[in-house]
């Protein structure tokens, strides 16, 4: 499949025009410097213009696209008091005048911070559910989009951390957009390798049957923030034969031809901060002035920086910075 | 004239940063209202100082410099911008900020991610922040450092060109666009970005008119015009700033750095119409003062108008906003 062929099977989806793309894609000539190692590019999916900026708004633009196609007028995202999902789709909302309702799990906090300010800035209702499971609150969710059902407020759920086969075309067209930058800049042809960080999986899942179709124009290298290999492979193998019966269009590669898994970073998993993790994150951000938070953002490019170390690169490398800033805010005192 | 470019600049932003139509805002005033996204340079949480910080720091590199010293307010875009750049060229900072009362978060978490070497002056007025930053630098001399410093909001004729190449930038996007605006708006704190982009309409988009929301009650129109003075004998240009030229409206509130009603609700209702952020004291406060011009028929006729977002987003995480009502 070509560019133009892939653009061509994504319009077939509605989508909502949310976001400033394409994101810079640019050189870290200061860490390239203290790491004896380059090229080295980043893209910035964290400076895509809307509310704090960051990855998951490339997910909503089809999510949100999906929604409105069908009439649909109040969304439903959950996750946790930090979310940086729950905030983005907060200002998607406002931007397309769509009422949104955030579920968190834990207990409303006295003074809000971070994301959660921000959430109360762009006026999205807010329900604290207190201490429940992330099943139970998906649960709740349910329950609670049923009754928005019936007060004829045609809800419609984010699940899953937006993290579907739909919201996954984001990073589909995220694929055809690096191809693109790519091909209009000769510099840009000794890029070999795009690194991205894991999570649940919506946004490699999508960036590999991106690539993978257009015929590998680079190698992808995945590295998990939260899970380890098995569940990593087992999840984002789900989401690649979702995205397949969603395009009608098999990958022409597997998984293992287009990307290697790590699990190396995962620092304990989800959530966990490491103070390794918390002194690279400091000496990003005095290097070269751009801010990566402690448990997504930093621990995959602490990965790529570790990788880089050991020599495991050879040509251009680029970290995809997927954003979620907002936590920043909760994460120092 | 000299061209920008005989000027030593190092690249710090992500430029040209973006200009696009405000559809919810456009919509509520009749007019089409565009933003240029100036908080999206890309370093830190973006902000106008970048362009400044790109020639001044250019010249502190061009003398030796080794500690950047600048001034600002507790919450200070600036002074946070001034350690992420310095800091990236492999200088120290030395951020000498005013301060009365306990203000944490925000843009001092930010200055502590930077690992600035914050110092507090107990103080309303800058005289005595100056009196203190002679001091340090004296200090600094005696130990072998070559200190460099930028005042508040590196508002100099040198620093000033970031924003003549601004006005240049958005000369080239209208072209691109198809565009032409009849006016310009932006926030004034120190003056000199207001200054810069005074300057640059007159020689690269004639016949705007440039319009600077003052968020402090100094002279604004009295620094502009020297700093234009200083812009024109740097750039060896034949064009002068006159006084007609400057159009200062003022949106202060209850004071500097104080949130004030209007500011809150401009930073909410940009912030639930457009999923753009900015902060409540300043560029909230910038936008508040050009809702009301707006609303009060100031920009007459019906011509595209665009609004400067200057950054400043740290401050959002800081300053507490004023309950809605």
């Amino acid at each position: 499949m070509n560019l133009l062929e892939l653009r061509e099977m994504l319009s077939c989806f509605p989508k909502a025009p949310l976001a400033l793309h394409p994101t810079p894609l640019h050189r870290l000539y200061r860490a390239e410097e203290a790491l004896g190692y380059g090229p080295l590019w980043i893209k910035r999916d964290d400076l895509n213009g809307i509310g704090i900026g960051g990855n998951k708004v490339r997910n909503l633009e089809y999510l949100l696209g999906d929604a409105v196609s069908q009439g649909r007028r109040t969304v439903l995202v959950s996750g946790m008091e930090q979310s940086n999902l729950c905030a983005l789709c907060a200002a998607c909302c406002r931007r397309l005048g769509l009422d949104c309702a955030i579920v968190h799990n834990g207990a409303r906090p006295d003074r809000p911070e971070g994301n959660a300010l921000l959430n109360d800035i762009l006026g999205a209702e807010e329900i604290y559910l207190g201490p429940v499971d992330e099943a139970e609150r998906s649960k709740r969710v349910e329950t609670l989009a049923l009754e928005a059902e019936r007060q004829g407020r045609a809800p419609y759920v984010i699940r899953n951390g937006a993290s579907t086969a739909i919201g996954a075309l984001g990073y589909v067209e995220a694929a055809a957009e690096l191809a693109e930058q790519i091909a209009a800049d000769s510099a840009l042809s000794v890029l070999q390798t795009v690194c991205v960080p894991v999570g649940n999986g919506g946004l490699a899942a999508g960036l590999v049957y991106g690539t993978a179709l257009l015929g590998r124009p680079f190698r992808l290298e995945l590295i998990s923030v939260e899970h380890e290999l098995a569940p990593m492979r087992r999840n984002l193998l789900a989401l690649l034969a979702d995205l397949e019966r969603l395009c009608g269009v098999r990958m022409p590669y597997t998984l293992e031809e287009t990307a290697a898994l790590r699990d190396a970073y995962r620092f304990g998993g989800w959530g966990i901060i490491d103070p390794a993790v918390e002194k690279f994150c400091l000496w990003f951000a005095r290097t070269e002035g751009i801010f990566v938070e402690k448990v997504y953002t930093g621990k995959a490019l602490y990965g790529v920086c570790d990788m880089v170390e050991r020599g495991l690169f050879s040509g251009g490398v680029c970290y995809l910075h997927s954003g979620g800033i907002g936590a920043l805010f909760s994460q120092y005192r | 004239m000299k061209q920008l470019e005989a000027f030593p600049r190092i690249p710090l932003a992500i430029l040209p940063t973006p200009i696009y139509r405000l559809e919810s805002i456009s919509r509520r005033y009749g007019r089409n209202i565009y933003i240029k996204r100036d908080d999206m340079t890309g370093i830190a949480l973006g902000g106008n100082k970048v362009r400044k910080l790109e020639f001044l720091l250019a010249d502190a590199k061009a003398k030796g410099a080794d500690v950047v010293l600048t001034a600002g307010g507790p919450q200070s875009n600036h002074a946070m911008l001034t350690a992420a750049c310095a800091g990236k060229l492999g200088m120290k900072s030395i951020l000498v900020l005013k301060k009365r009362g306990e203000l944490a978060g925000g843009n001092l978490i930010l200055d502590q991610i930077y690992h600035a070497d914050v110092r507090f002056v107990d103080t309303d007025i800058y005289d005595d922040v100056y009196t203190e930053m002679e001091r340090i630098m004296a200090e600094l001399r005696s130990e072998g450092h070559v200190p460099y410093f930028i005042p508040v909001g590196g508002s100099v004729p040198l620093g000033c060109l970031g924003y003549v190449g601004c006005a240049r930038e958005i000369a080239e996007q209208c072209q691109e666009m198809g565009i032409r605006f009849d006016s310009i708006v932006s926030a004034t704190g120190s003056g000199g970005t207001y200054a810069g982009l005074t300057y640059g309409a007159k020689l690269f988009l004639p016949g705007i008119r440039s319009v600077g929301i003052g968020i402090c009650d100094d002279p604004f129109a009295d620094i502009a015009l020297e700093l234009m003075d200083g812009i024109r004998d740097l750039m060896d240009a034949e064009v002068s700033g006159e006084r007609e030229d400057i159009h200062i409206e003022f949106e202060i509130g209850p004071g500097y750095a104080k949130p004030s009603p209007e500011g809150c609700a401009a930073v909410r209702r940009l912030a639930r119409g457009e999923g753009i952020l900015v902060d409540p004291v300043y560029t909230g406060k910038a936008l508040a003062g050009f809702f009301r011009l707006l609303e009060e028929g100031y920009f007459e006729g019906d011509g595209d108008l665009l609004f400067v977002h200057t950054g400043g987003a740290g401050a959002l995480f800081a300053v507490d906003l004023l309950p809605e009502d």
